[in-house]
């Protein structure tokens, strides 16, 4: 989902595929249904005078930034509104925020460590008065350089600094092909989930068109180094993700056939990953399967990755105690 | 800084570069190595298996979809070994191996053998007990962390803590007792410490195979633990399909002639001489399993903080009490 869209999009297009699946007014139905959700009053507020105005539906969720300019064409040319609104419902659904810490956790082990490091450290600080006495009585000379190593404004700059390197490493790991596969391995069920997640999204959907990059992701490109590609649809990623962590699970041949398909559903199709309702495929099922397992994947990673936090977390705590004490010992050791 | 000196230091970092990246893909494939080797010794599918194809064969049953199809659907979610078993089912149901649908699934390993009598008498009950039970099947597990899940922070939290002492005894201990060597300190606590760095191995690997057979064990014996509840299931499905007694008891392998409903119910572990008695006591058995095994859980996951909070604040009792008796014997002299 693009930053530039409003977090709680879903709820609101849920409603208005309701409203346009009952083949109501959207600006009455909106109405009606805000007369008894607060929430959905303030956007029944917000839409209904443009759409009292005559304003098309697409043109007026594009403005409240509800969609994206490329929803919008799809839901200007789709037939049966109602289930084009469904289908960007259900693309709208993201993977929680525990997600995103698991796929990120080299990042959120840096802050795991250095920030109660840093807490730690400004309480110590505080009461510096108290250590310089101690210190002036054990007769040690601190040198310059571990005062401002012990500084908290130190720290908070080595923390911001860390956080950025970390992130930008991860961010460049990610958008180089073939590196990026490296940023598989600590959560490689929740990367293949969330990828065959999107494609089952973008099946639905059935955008096929290619990603819009931004600059340094089309200077990558550029140079034949990018992990996203301009001239294939956005897909396409996620499909090699799914690939790649699913390649030994499947049988080769139907691995093999499925790859010369052009079309995204028909590889689905080809896979067996979509069942089958009364011989008709049920993408509800297929996605709430997807779902069910992400959310799996993300309970186990949670149980590691908490540990790991919380370890992190001691870790930074016992540094930032023990520092002073050992710095008193060493001082001391030298004048003994 | 010349030339070469700079293509000397581009050289050491991109050879260590490449030793970190193949380490830690070593350590990625090994680990997973590891865990499907694990996986393939226990004999018993797992709990996401079970549940997956249950729901899929339900599906299937009902003749909503072919089950060949839907078993070949479930390789990509499913880690080694069940595809390959998935895949050998489905060529098995293709008719390169002649059995029923149970009789597959239990030789391919996607049932788990305790429940491999139930649902056989499922089968021969008819295609509707056996969809029902299935169904059954599937919602009983529902999506949700496994208890055995619920150890492993505990797990995580005592080799991390293994790992922390094994690095103090080996590179940090050493020193220290050196330095009150030279001051003339001795502490019972070090002393300890000692004794406890040469036990530390054996412990990690006396714990590790406590852990394998555990897993093993509990692999089986939460399935006989559903065994009951199951077989009730199966007299309960067919009740509602008004199936006669009799045919029940021969399809669940009783070879008296005709039993009545309650000696029926009695062979499965149930005290019930009615349908809606039996209804009630599967839901109330059901309701008392999940209640048993939250409180389990729960009470485990309240405990073993508070058990592992013991030797973490020994283990820093320890190191900040030795480091401020060496400041106070360094400060004295």
């Amino acid at each position: 989902m693009s930053w530039f869209l409003h977090p709680q999009r879903t709820e609101v297009l849920a409603a208005c595929a309701l409203v346009t699946r009952l083949s109501e007014p959207v600006a009455s139905g909106m109405a009606r249904l805000g007369s008894t959700d607060p929430f959905l009053s303030r956007w029944a507020q917000r839409l209904t005078p443009a759409l009292q105005e005559g304003v098309a539906l697409p043109l007026v969720l594009l403005r409240a930034r509800l969609i994206s300019r490329r929803e919008a064409e799809q839901l200007s040319i789709a037939a049966d509104l109602p289930t084009a609104l469904d289908r960007l419902v259900s693309a709208s659904i993201q993977p929680s925020h525990r997600v995103w810490l698991v796929r990120h956790v080299p990042s959120v082990i840096i802050l795991a460590v250095m920030l109660p490091a840093l807490v730690v450290s400004t309480c110590l600080y505080s009461v510096v008065h108290a250590f310089e006495v101690v210190y002036r009585d054990l007769g040690i000379q601190l040198p310059a350089a571990t005062v401002v190593v012990l500084h908290p404004m130190t720290l908070l700059f080595a923390l911001v600094i860390a956080l950025a390197s970390f992130a930008a490493t991860e961010w460049l790991l990610r958008a180089i092909a073939g590196v990026r596969f490296l940023c598989l391995l600590w959560c490689p069920e929740i990367e293949r989930q969330n990828a065959l997640l999107r494609l089952i999204q973008a099946s639905r959907t059935g955008d096929n068109a290619p990603p819009r990059l931004g600059w340094a992701r089309r200077l990558l490109s550029a140079v034949r180094l990018g992990a996203w590609s301009a001239r294939r649809p956005h897909w396409q990623r996620h499909w090699n993700t799914w690939m790649l962590l699913t390649r030994f699970r499947l049988d080769r041949d139907l691995r093999r056939a499925a790859v010369r398909l052009p079309d995204l559903t028909a590889r689905l199709m080809q896979l067996r990953l979509v069942p089958l309702r009364d011989q008709r495929p049920d993408w509800d099922a297929a996605e709430d399967r997807c779902r069910e397992r992400l959310a799996l994947a993300e309970g186990h990673a949670l149980l590691f990755v908490g540990v790991v936090l919380l370890w992190s977390s001691c870790i930074g705590v016992f540094v930032a105690l023990l520092a002073p004490l050992l710095k008193i010992m060493i001082e001391l050791g030298k004048q003994a | 800084m010349s030339l070469h000196d700079m293509f000397a230091f581009i050289s050491a970092v991109g050879v260590d570069l490449a030793v970190i990246v193949g380490g830690i893909l070593g350590a990625f494939i090994a680990y997973n190595i590891v865990l499907a080797v694990f996986r393939l010794c226990i004999f018993e599918p797992s709990r996401a298996c079970v549940l997956l194809v249950a729901e899929s064969m339900g599906q299937a049953v009902a003749g909503r979809t072919v089950p060949e199809r839907e078993l070949v659907g479930l390789q990509g979610l499913l880690p080694w070994p069940h595809p390959r078993r998935l895949a050998q089912a489905a060529g098995d149901l293709q008719g390169t191996s002649p059995g029923t649908l149970v009789t597959v699934l239990a030789r391919r390993r996607l049932l788990p053998s305790v429940l491999v009598p139930v649902a056989a008498a499922a089968e021969r009950l008819g295609p509707s007990v056996l969809q029902g039970w299935f169904r059954n099947l599937g919602g009983t597990l529902q999506p949700r962390r496994p208890q055995t899940r619920r150890m492993v922070p505990t797990l995580v939290t005592l080799y991390v803590l293994f790992g922390i002492g094994s690095f103090f005894i080996r590179y940090i201990e050493p020193k220290w007792v050196a330095i009150m060597h030279e001051e003339g300190i001795q502490t019972r606590s070090l002393v300890a410490v000692q004794s406890l760095g040469a036990l530390l191995p054996w412990i990690e690997i006396g714990l590790a195979i406590l852990i394998a057979i555990g897993c093993v064990a509990w692999s089986r014996w939460r399935w006989l633990l559903e065994r009951r509840i199951q077989g009730g299931e199966i007299i309960s499905q067919a009740l509602q399909l008004r199936l006669p007694e009799s045919a029940i008891a021969a399809a669940l392998g009783q070879r008296e002639g005709s039993p009545s409903l309650a000696e029926l119910c009695a062979s499965q572990g149930w005290q019930a001489s009615t349908a809606d008695e039996l209804a009630t006591g599967l839901a109330q058995a059901r309701l008392t399993h999940a209640r048993r095994m939250l409180l389990a859980g729960t009470i485990f996951e309240i405990l073993a903080p508070i058990v592992l909070a013991v030797p973490v604040l020994l283990f820093g009792r320890f190191i900040f009490g030795s480091i401020i008796q060496i400041i106070t014997t360094l400060g004295a002299s």
